[in-house]
């Protein structure tokens, strides 16, 4: 499954791309998702919103759940979701290299 | 916060997770009702914040039926195409009712003669508004042993918030209607028609009322249908009325919008509330708003008559 085939992978903002990117450092429940997902890209998630991308992400196999601790369950990103997200963040680099080199950043691929 | 406090907020936060659908909330619902509670940190939720939720639920509840009607047996989409018809039409009687009220004595501001086209109109969405609802009534008649057997059997308790909560509030709406009748006796038309404030800020509270009734005995009814063991064949009488019910409720959406281009071609004025012999715009919010409703109505219940027809096919 790559990036192109995953709704919700290709802009920076979406809340699958964000929970991925957050899973991609260890297992998380909801609350710490938010927490981090606040903290690394400046967007807070709201409950509603973050379940919903959880349930699509769960059933696509891109994260799955672990044991409960209490009633709060940590989620874990998969092999097939590490992909996924290595695809989705080396587009979006290909767009931000471009940009960057058009703008003169410094840090952009030449070309 | 005190221990009623806390269970009080627990029950907020349960209560908004009740948007979702049953099958979600099996799997997910602790876990959201947990986040919630972390997100609050004991505060109550705010508007916003449940609007957030609730649209979140209702989105998952739509994904629920598409899901269902794609992976269903030839019943489970005919059952789910005629429960979405059901509720389309709860939606196009209330932009019915809007539609009666802004017609009210339209006859009254042309002669006779150049009304024909309007009268037919109106009258078209009269008898097809009664030719509906006896459809409804037809297939409610048709559900009705099959709901009273579940009920008797152990079905009330899971359909009873669902039951109780439309039935107060029909009494609630019921003593409204009777409150606002006896106001509406003492005022003459104009006063009824925008002249009197605080009656038409008390008509529009009512209409939301009725609105909100409307909508919880639509979801009553969705509850209980979705429950009851109908037979194969009980069911593809059901497919058929509701299949018939939309064609209806086009028929409706076509003949108001005949309404209005007759009206917006020899009476204008009378849409736009302004002096006779005027030519005012016909386009007004109120009947963009009431065309508006009545067209989403009908393509919903477009899309959930097809979900029978093609179940009807393959049964």
């Amino acid at each position: 499954m790559t990036a192109d085939d995953t709704p919700g992978l290709r802009r920076p903002n979406d809340p699958p791309l964000l929970i991925l990117t957050s899973l991609a450092s260890g297992p998380k429940h909801g609350h710490a998702l938010v927490k981090d997902i606040e903290d690394f890209a400046g967007v807070r998630i709201g409950p509603g919103a973050l379940y919903g991308a959880i349930s699509r992400l769960d059933e696509r196999g891109l994260i799955e759940a672990l044991e409960a601790d209490d009633r709060r369950r940590p989620y874990r990103i998969t092999a097939t979701g590490s992909t996924a997200l290595a695809d989705a963040v080396t587009e979006l680099r290909k767009v931000a290299d471009v940009g960057a080199t058009r703008l003169g950043l410094g840090w952009g691929v030449p070309g | 916060m005190g221990g009623a406090g806390v269970r009080s907020g627990r029950r907020a936060c349960t209560d908004l997770v009740r948007w979702y659908p049953p099958e979600w909330r099996v799997r997910y619902g602790d876990e959201l009702v947990a986040l919630i509670e972390d997100e609050l940190e004991g505060a109550r939720p705010s508007v916003a914040f449940r609007v957030s939720v609730a649209s979140a639920g209702l989105h998952e509840r739509v994904r629920a039926l598409r899901r269902a009607g794609r992976q269903g047996t030839p019943e489970v989409r005919i059952r789910s195409g005629a429960l979405i018809v059901l509720g389309a039409w709860v939606a196009l009687v209330f932009g019915g009712a809007a539609f009666a009220k802004a017609a009210e004595h339209f006859s009254h501001a042309q002669p006779a003669a150049a009304q024909s086209l309007s009268r037919s109109a109106y009258l078209a969405v009269a008898l097809l508004a009664v030719a509906g609802a006896a459809l409804v009534v037809l297939g409610a008649s048709v559900a009705l042993p099959a709901t009273v057997r579940f009920l008797a059997g152990g079905g009330w308790p899971s359909v009873r918030r669902r039951l109780l909560v439309p039935l107060a509030w029909s009494a609630v709406t019921a003593v409204a209607t009777i409150g606002l009748a006896r106001w509406a006796h003492h005022l003459d038309l104009r006063q009824r028609n925008g002249a009197d404030l605080a009656y038409c800020a008390a008509f529009l509270g009512w209409a939301l009322f009725l609105a909100v009734l409307l909508g919880l005995w639509a979801a009553a009814a969705v509850a209980v249908g979705r429950r009851i063991d109908l037979t194969p064949r009980l069911i593809r009488v059901e497919g058929v009325l509701a299949v018939l019910l939309s064609a209806v409720m086009g028929m409706v959406t076509v003949a108001v919008g005949l309404w209005w281009v007759a009206m917006a071609h020899g009476a204008p004025w009378f849409l736009a509330g302004t002096r006779p012999g005027t030519r005012p715009s016909p386009v007004t919010v109120q009947l963009v708003l009431i065309e508006g409703l009545l067209a989403v109505a009908t393509a919903v219940a477009g899309r959930g008559s097809w979900r029978a027809v093609t179940g009807l096919r393959r049964a």
